[in-house]
Parts: C-alpha cells; structure tokens; sequence
C-alpha cells in the first residue's frame, strides 16, 4: 500500500458533459487507458480534463469502480468479484446504457466486460419481444420480415412466442 | 462505501437522481458494443433471437456471424436428430421420415419442430448445420441443410481408390492428399482461385474412398 501512497498526492480533475467536477487521485485514474494515454503523452497539463460525453451520474459511478479496482490488492480478488457482481446489480437500464458507453469510451475493459455480461444476462432466456419492452427498442421490422427472420431458423424460437 | 473522490464544484440546484435519465437508444449502440455482448452469449439460439430483435442488432449478428458461429459451433454440443414418434408407421414414402431435434445440453425434444431429412441415404458427416449424405448405389453426395431444406449436389466426378487401411486410420491427411491426386487437382495449383467442396467417403473394410470435389 506504500505506493498507493505516494501516488494519492497526485490527483487530476474530471469534468462531466453537464459540468460537475471530480477530483480522481492518479492510480484511480490509471484504470482508464483513455486517461493514462492522455497521461503518458502529457495531454494531462490542462487543469481539468473534459469528458464531454458522460454526465455527471455515470462518471460517479465510473470512478467508484476504478477506485475499487485501483485500492484493492491481487490477493483480494474474490472480495472484488463480489464487488463486481453487487455493482450492476439493480441498476436500471438507463445506467447501464450510460455506464457501457462511458466504459467504452474510457477504455475501461473490466467495466466493458462485467456491463456486456450483465446485457447478455438480461437477454438470456427471453422472448426477443421482451428484450424489445426491457430495453425499449422499437421494432423496425416489418410483419413480413420479422416472419421471414423467425421462419429461416425456426428451431431457435421454439417454445417461444 | 467511503468517500470516493472530492466534489471541487458543486451543481447543486440538481442532484444527480435524475430516474428519468435521458432516453436511450439500444438499437443504435456503437456496433463493436453489441458485438461485445454477443461473445457472452454462448447458445446459437440465442443468438439468433438476439438478431430478431431489431435491424442494426441482426446486422451485427450477421457481420460477426461467419467466425462467431464457429466458435460457437465448436463450443455447443451438436443436437440430435431423433424419430418423431408418430411417424414411424404411417410415413407416406419410406424416405421422408420427420425427425426432431434433441438438445442435449438442454435436456429438451424441439417437439413442434419437424425437419424432413430423408431417410435413403446414409449420413456420413455434418458441419456448420449442414448434412452430408450419400447415395450407397452411385455415390454421389449431397448436402442437405434440414433447417433450409436447401440440398446441394456435388457433382459426379468420383473415383474409387484403394488405400492402405493404415493410412486411413493413421493419416486422415495423407488420405486426402491422395483423393486430390486421385481425382486429378494438383496440390499446387492456384486453389485460392477457387473455392472447393472436398467431400470424401471412406469405407475402411474394403479400403475404399470416393472423393467428390465441387467448385462453389
């Protein structure tokens, strides 16, 4: 923990799209390759770093996992699996449409990871009428094709309405 | 949870529990995020409900779809193509027998599924979804997809060739280089040029082979 430490006295800004700032300690930082790049290359003398496309929401949520993930030991890897899993746990699906983008954009591959396996597990098991309600997709097919769709692989929609 | 990171500016008038956050538009994710979500998703069947759900996502679905299915064909365990049961007796041409399909990883008969396969010729291997089958008297060889019902004949150029019942056993890639020889492509040629359907059939007891090469 000696270096996480010494890295606390460095600390950057973050600006949200809807104006909020956050002081992140550095090594918190570090989790995102977007902002080590801008670090490694000393895009970073700016006072605050701008991140026009993630509101102020979304990037709390952000840095709470980076700040999990850059505090805690190899050796507690079970503890933040837990973390991992409670984290998206009840989140509406408004967040995580934010959140999956915002970890797109910031590079933050954990993140990216465990947001894809939750949509995954959302739309497992379900009619694809209902993925459509859940994530508020509207349906672009026409009868006809949503028919032809249905029909050129029929076995997979068996059991389904 | 402590205090994560400090707050220098404060907004404020509006605390961040917006619950009706902005809308959100799934349909138009970034493609390489709804090619993310695809590789959890390991049951082709989902999959392909994944693609029904609207155009941009069967789009993905169908960009990914060739090396995606792949890996997905050799991860899932193939299903099973069993009797129907009522069509035993009273099938009205002894070829056209329905089948059904087992899953075995999920333990459930696709029972309002009906696939015709017929029932005359001898299967002799299946890849991507697609059946080879083989007619025993002039041994042509067809491929059937019993989801499409789309066949398609090789033609007749076989040879039958004797080989050591050894390097049929031992050297399944000698085999086929010799069926190459035998029908007369040389290895070398340009193959690139052309796409190929290489199909062989092996009868190990009489140390035969017949090999039908299609161009596609």
């Amino acid at each position: 923990m000696a270096s996480s430490i010494e890295n606390n006295n460095e600390k950057l800004t973050l600006k949200s799209s809807d104006g909020e700032e956050f002081l992140v300690e550095k090594h918190v930082a570090l989790q995102s390759t977007l902002l080590q790049n801008m670090l490694d290359s000393d895009c970073s003398s700016a006072d605050v770093i701008p991140l026009p496309k993630i509101d102020a929401r979304t990037l709390a949520l952000v840095l709470g996992y980076c700040k999990k993930h850059a505090d805690a030991s190899s050796s507690k890897q079970g503890e933040l699996n837990s973390f991992d899993s409670e984290f998206l746990k009840d989140m509406d699906m408004g967040a995580l449409f934010n959140l999956v983008l915002a970890a797109n954009f910031m590079e933050i591959k954990g993140l990216l990871d465990i947001a894809a396996q939750k949509i995954a597990d959302t739309i497992k098991d379900k009619p694809h009428q209902e993925v459509r309600e859940i994530f508020h997709v509207e349906n672009d097919y026409t009868p006809e094709e949503e028919a032809a769709v249905r029909e050129e692989n029929r076995w997979a929609f068996e059991g389904f309405p | 949870m402590d205090t994560l990171f400090e707050l220098k500016i404060k907004k404020s008038a509006r605390s961040s529990s917006s619950s009706s956050s902005p809308p959100t538009d799934w349909a138009s994710l970034p493609e390489e995020l709804l090619e993310l979500i695809l590789h959890h998703i390991n049951q082709l069947s989902e999959y392909l409900r994944f693609a029904a759900v609207c155009k941009p996502w069967l789009l993905a679905a169908n960009h990914q779809r060739d090396h995606r299915q792949r890996e997905i064909h050799k991860q899932v365990v193939p299903m099973l193509l069993i009797h129907s049961p009522d069509q035993k007796t009273e099938a009205k041409e002894a070829w056209d027998y329905r089948r059904r399909l087992y899953s075995v990883t999920e333990n459930k008969i696709h029972s309002r599924l009906e696939l015709r396969v017929p029932y005359r010729r001898r299967c002799c291997g299946s890849s991507h979804g697609w059946l080879a089958t083989v007619n025993e008297e002039d041994l042509g060889i067809t491929l059937l997809n019993p989801f499409s019902g789309r066949t398609l004949s090789l033609p007749k150029v076989n040879r039958t060739i004797s080989i050591p019942p050894r390097d049929i056993l031992q050297n399944m890639n000698m085999t086929l280089k010799r069926l190459f020889c035998h029908v007369g492509i040389p290895l070398r040629m340009n193959l690139w040029l052309f796409q190929f359907i290489v199909c062989a059939v092996l009868w190990p007891t009489s140390n035969q082979a017949a090999a039908n090469i299609g161009l596609t």
